[in-house]
């Protein structure tokens, strides 16, 4: 088996083919109904094949269990997808979701290129799905860093030595760039709010927990990324604090937790790298469930159903309530951090953690959730999406030791401690007189999605610039390139015609003239 | 049948096709397009049948005339010639789809003309990819150059007139010129112009000489497109779009990098090519680099896949000259990568105008609503173009990549992977601006309108290009396949 070969399939079809096929499908048949049929039964296809694959590509019961979440969020989206038309989402998610778990499974560089190039381009399009100006030009500015990190990654794979600094440093940028480490974390916030509530599920749940646990595999261990992962995880909080809008808020959450990640990346010890995905297993579930949470939210106007509220909450408890999906990763790199003699940091990411489950868990729930007198119940599809996820943060949360060896450590007094004074402390910010001079507002701080007044409008307006800047360049080049053919074509007919008095019959006499001349030259 | 009588058949069923369609001539348009596709189809077939039946070891060559001792039109099958004979054949039943569907739409005149000059010029592109000497070769490209100029002028208009009196000087003059020049420097110091294995050159000529040799072969095949000989091409997209579409994205283009292919392994012998291609790796990446920015600043969309067309072209020189078995692999695959891909774009602009009259980029503003499939194709095809997974482009990107790495030319790496983004560049713009800009009768800046009532987009002018956008995923898989095929030939040991 040659290497192209392998990148494509690895001996067979790719990992998750049944979920592109019917991502395909949904995306070329016009109807919502046999779209979300087709992905039912991808989903149902690829979940029976998730056995054959882990035998097959040797998984580790992290990566096994990080795929089968994959699933459910996939599942879910479509269960919520039913509530309003959204093909193009439920394509595009489709599509990612398969293209996720071939990523996963991909044993070589050039093969984790190709597939996450399909994720971006897939997530490229769900964003653009959103519809609106400011949806279309958050795909745009997504899909050309993506690209640029997909470039680079392939370039990487080109150059082939593993080891090579050059081919670290390119890894570095395009990680970076792919898991919206700052200053270029924008585009993740612009992006994921402005697709649709279906979409902003698939979204939050693949690309970059795809490009985190890649970057655990390639660069675990460095220590820059440790100090990144820090200032990402306390710098996107910070904004995360003010913002009005929930989908926003959870996106600047989503960065801020994507940073508890990187750091333990940094650490790279074997307790600190299980923490890592099983932290983007925990985050995935309760992410999805505030994602869901915000979404229906937003597709009836802002007013609560009820039932809204016990959603919110049991989304909230994932964050950070032992027992439930978040904890563990979270405690798993605190231990780490300890270990690692950093005690502080491991503080910090505890109280990274609880602003998290305040601000985009809490706070949501106590000012939004709220029906009105009247208000009917959530759907039945919320309903059962909800459950889906509440058993799959439950079975991660309590069994997470059997998935994660290590993982055993968060379940001592110290870290359960902390967590508990933490949450407590996080309570507290919800007693009225503290929360109503909690400041909020829309766009909040959004000027921290450098550069100002947005990333987007200012790389699309700097991009704008450039390619006015080689559009000129090209116009020279154009009108140089033109003058000297020119020239050069009308010294050959001049000379034709000095030579043979014009005309096409002449110019074959005039080149058999020429060709005496080199047949004299190379016999010469 | 025998692979001496596939190889006639190949020629002979375009010849008879042309024929049989002057013979219908505009009495029965619709038997004579009945012709030109089952004749399209049975060559799709004939060339299928050679590739399913090629044996190195038994593949003879066929002489069909001899015109003086030592100087005879011969034809012999290998991979190479194989593969481009393919691509040319397969897209020709596609492309004869499109124009039926295009003409139609335009109330083209002198479509019999138009139909069985197609034809012609595909038995020429067969000669040229079936060729066993250098001399048939030369022949057989003359011959397509002279069968195009009647598609190129096919409208008459004044100017379509000078764009194909361009287009005629061009390549009239450079074959006429260097390339001649070449052959006959070439037959004098190796006494042969067979397509020979490891080459023809190696040690015949001095190797101060060599680099001064490969050039007037690299401007000679003026099909080619290198620059600065890079005018004929934008000049002849005056041109019907079906006639752009298969003859430059596919047969005339491709007929000349296929040239310099063949150039490269059977006359120079890979080993010598290296060496003496050094300066060629820069004329051509310089090459990709000017067209792509050129083609930045061009709003008709025509024009825009015209300096696309030129910088792609110039990456398979880039191929050739690197000399390597692996990038002469990327060069093959962009062979076939990029006529997929470019007839897609191709497809779509002369779709775009059917349904809309409209030629540039800052007109089309909007017109997704009306066409999302045909745009998303587009996209499609520009991804490819652009070489991104998971469409076939990738692939000879990616090895040209390697084959860089491999020679530590860091320059030429940051080149490609910068060609790959200025691609971006250039095509994204026409699938962002249908799909997401306002229509023009909101846009406060929009020209006035010409009076065109938008039609209907035919059938036949939407399928083509759907079909070669869903072709370029499938090469994407395919395209291990393809190298196996061809590794034999251009001594590739190991597969990458």
């Amino acid at each position: 088996m040659t290497e192209m070969a392998h990148a494509l399939l690895g001996g067979g079809l790719p990992p998750g083919w049944p979920l592109l096929l019917a991502g395909l499908i949904a995306f070329a048949v016009r109807s919502e109904v046999i779209g979300r049929l087709a992905g039912i039964a991808g989903l149902c296809a690829s979940l029976a094949l998730v056995p054959d694959l882990a035998a097959a590509a040797n998984l580790l019961p992290l990566e096994l269990a990080l795929m089968v979440t994959f699933h459910l969020v996939v599942g879910i989206g479509i269960l919520f997808a039913g509530q309003r038309p959204d093909r193009i989402a439920v394509a595009g998610g489709l599509i990612a979701g398969g293209a996720a778990l071939a990523a996963l499974a991909a044993r070589t560089l050039l093969g984790f290129a190709i597939w996450t190039e399909v994720i971006a381009l897939a997530s490229a399009f769900i964003v653009m799905a959103g519809g609106t100006p400011r949806a279309l030009s958050a795909g745009l500015a997504y899909l050309l860093l993506q690209v640029t990190a997909g470039v680079l990654l392939l370039i990487a794979a080109a150059l082939g030595q593993m080891d090579a600094p050059v081919v670290l440093w390119l890894l570095f940028a395009a990680f970076c760039l792919k898991v919206a480490v700052p200053p270029v974390h924008g585009w993740l916030v612009a992006a994921y709010p402005a697709a649709s509530p279906t979409g902003s599920l698939f979204l939050a749940a693949f690309a970059t927990k795809v490009a985190v646990v890649s970057l655990g595999a390639a660069l675990a261990g460095a220590e820059p990324l440790l100090w990144l992962g820090l200032v990402m995880a306390v710098g996107a909080a910070i904004p995360m604090l003010f913002e009005a809008h929930w989908r926003r808020a959870l996106s600047w959450s989503l960065v801020s937790q994507l940073g508890v990640m990187v750091a333990g990346i940094g650490l790279g010890s074997p307790e600190a790298m299980q923490g890592v995905v099983l932290l983007a297993i925990g985050h995935i579930l309760y992410s999805t469930l505030l994602f869901l949470a915000a979404g229906s939210l937003e597709i009836r106007d802002g007013k609560a159903p009820r039932g809204l509220r016990v959603l919110a909450l049991l989304g909230a408890l994932s964050i950070g309530l032992p027992g439930l999906a978040g904890y563990g990763g979270k405690a798993l790199i605190g231990e780490a951090l300890i270990h690692h003699h950093m005690a502080w940091a491991d503080y910090v990411i505890v109280v990274v953690g609880a602003l998290v489950f305040a601000a985009v868990g809490l706070r949501p729930l106590v000012e939004r959730c709220t029906p009105a007198p009247g208000a009917p119940w959530i759907s039945l599809r919320e309903a059962a999406a909800t459950a889906l996820l509440v058993a799959g943060s439950l079975l991660v949360g309590l069994f997470g030791p059997l998935i994660a060896p290590a993982a055993s450590v968060a379940w001592h007094a110290g870290p359960l401690i902390v967590q508990a004074i933490a949450l407590s402390l996080a309570c507290l910010t919800m007693v009225p007189a503290v929360r109503r001079r909690w400041p909020q507002w829309p766009d909040a701080l959004d000027f921290l999605a450098l550069p100002k007044p947005a990333w987007v409008t200012g790389a699309i307006t700097g991009l704008t610039v450039f390619g006015e800047m080689l559009s000129r360049i090209g116009a020279v080049a154009s009108a140089l390139t033109a003058a000297i053919g020119r020239t050069g074509g009308r010294l050959l007919l001049a000379t034709a015609r000095g030579l043979t008095a014009g005309g096409l019959g002449d110019g074959v006499l005039w080149a058999l003239a020429l060709l005496t001349v080199a047949l004299i030259v190379s016999f010469g | 049948m025998s692979g001496a009588g596939l190889m006639l058949a190949a020629l002979a069923l375009p010849l008879a096709t042309a024929l049989l369609i002057a013979l219908v001539g505009e009495r029965r348009p619709d038997l004579r397009e009945a012709v030109t596709l089952a004749g399209a189809t049975a060559l799709a077939i004939t060339v299928a049948l050679m590739i399913a039946g090629f044996d190195s070891a038994t593949a003879a060559p066929l002489v069909l005339a001899t015109l003086v001792p030592g100087f005879s039109l011969t034809l012999k099958a290998e991979p190479i010639g194989l593969v481009f004979a393919g691509v040319a054949s397969g897209l020709w039943i596609l492309n004869s789809l499109y124009s039926i569907g295009y003409m139609r739409a335009e109330h083209a005149p002198r479509q019999t003309r138009f139909y069985a000059c197609f034809a012609l010029a595909l038995s020429a592109a067969m000669a040229i990819a079936l060729s066993g000497n250098l001399a048939t070769l030369f022949v057989a490209y003359e011959i397509l150059t002279l069968v195009t100029y009647p598609l190129v002028v096919h409208w008459q208009t004044e100017g379509a007139i000078e764009g194909a009196r361009r287009y005629l000087a061009y390549l009239l003059a450079t074959s006429l010129v260097p390339f001649m020049a070449a052959l006959v420097w070439t037959w004098v110091a190796a006494g042969t112009l067979d397509f020979t294995p490891g080459g023809i050159l190696a040690g015949k000529v001095s190797a101060a000489l060599m680099p001064v040799l490969l050039g007037l072969y690299a401007y000679g095949v003026g099909k080619a497109a290198l620059m600065p000989l890079h005018g004929w091409l934008p000049a002849a997209m005056v041109a019907p779009t079906p006639v752009s579409a298969l003859l430059h994205a596919v047969a005339v283009v491709k007929a000349g990098v296929f040239t310099l292919l063949k150039i490269a392994v059977y006359i120079f012998g890979l080993p010598t090519m290296a060496a003496a291609g050094d300066w060629l790796v820069w004329v051509a990446g310089g090459s990709v680099i000017a067209a792509s920015l050129i083609a930045m600043t061009k709003d008709d969309l025509k024009a825009r896949l015209a300096y696309s067309t030129v910088a792609q072209l110039a990456l398979v020189t880039l191929a050739v000259a690197l000399g390597e078995p692996l990038a002469i692999a990327a060069g093959v695959l962009q062979l076939v990568m990029h006529a997929w891909g470019k007839i897609t774009l191709f497809f779509g602009a002369g779709a775009i105008q059917i349904a809309t009259h409209k030629k540039k980029l800052s007109e089309i503003a909007g017109i997704g609503a009306q066409m999302p499939l045909l745009i998303v194709s587009f996209l499609g095809g520009a991804l490819s173009v652009a070489g991104l997974p998971p469409f076939g482009g990738m692939w000879p990107k990616y090895l040209l990549l390697e084959a860089a790495a491999g020679r530590h030319m860091v320059l030429l790496v940051v080149c490609l992977g910068l060609s790959t983004l200025l691609t971006l560049g250039y095509l994204l713009p026409v699938v962002i601006t249908a799909l997401f800009r306002k229509p023009r009768d909101e846009d406060p800046h929009a020209l006035p309108d010409t009076g065109h009532e938008p039609s209907p987009l035919p059938l036949l002018a939407l399928l083509p290009p759907v079909i070669t956008a869903a072709g370029c995923i499938l090469l994407f898989l395919a395209a291990p396949a393809i190298l196996a095929f061809i590794a034999p030939a251009i001594g590739l040991e190991t597969l990458p």
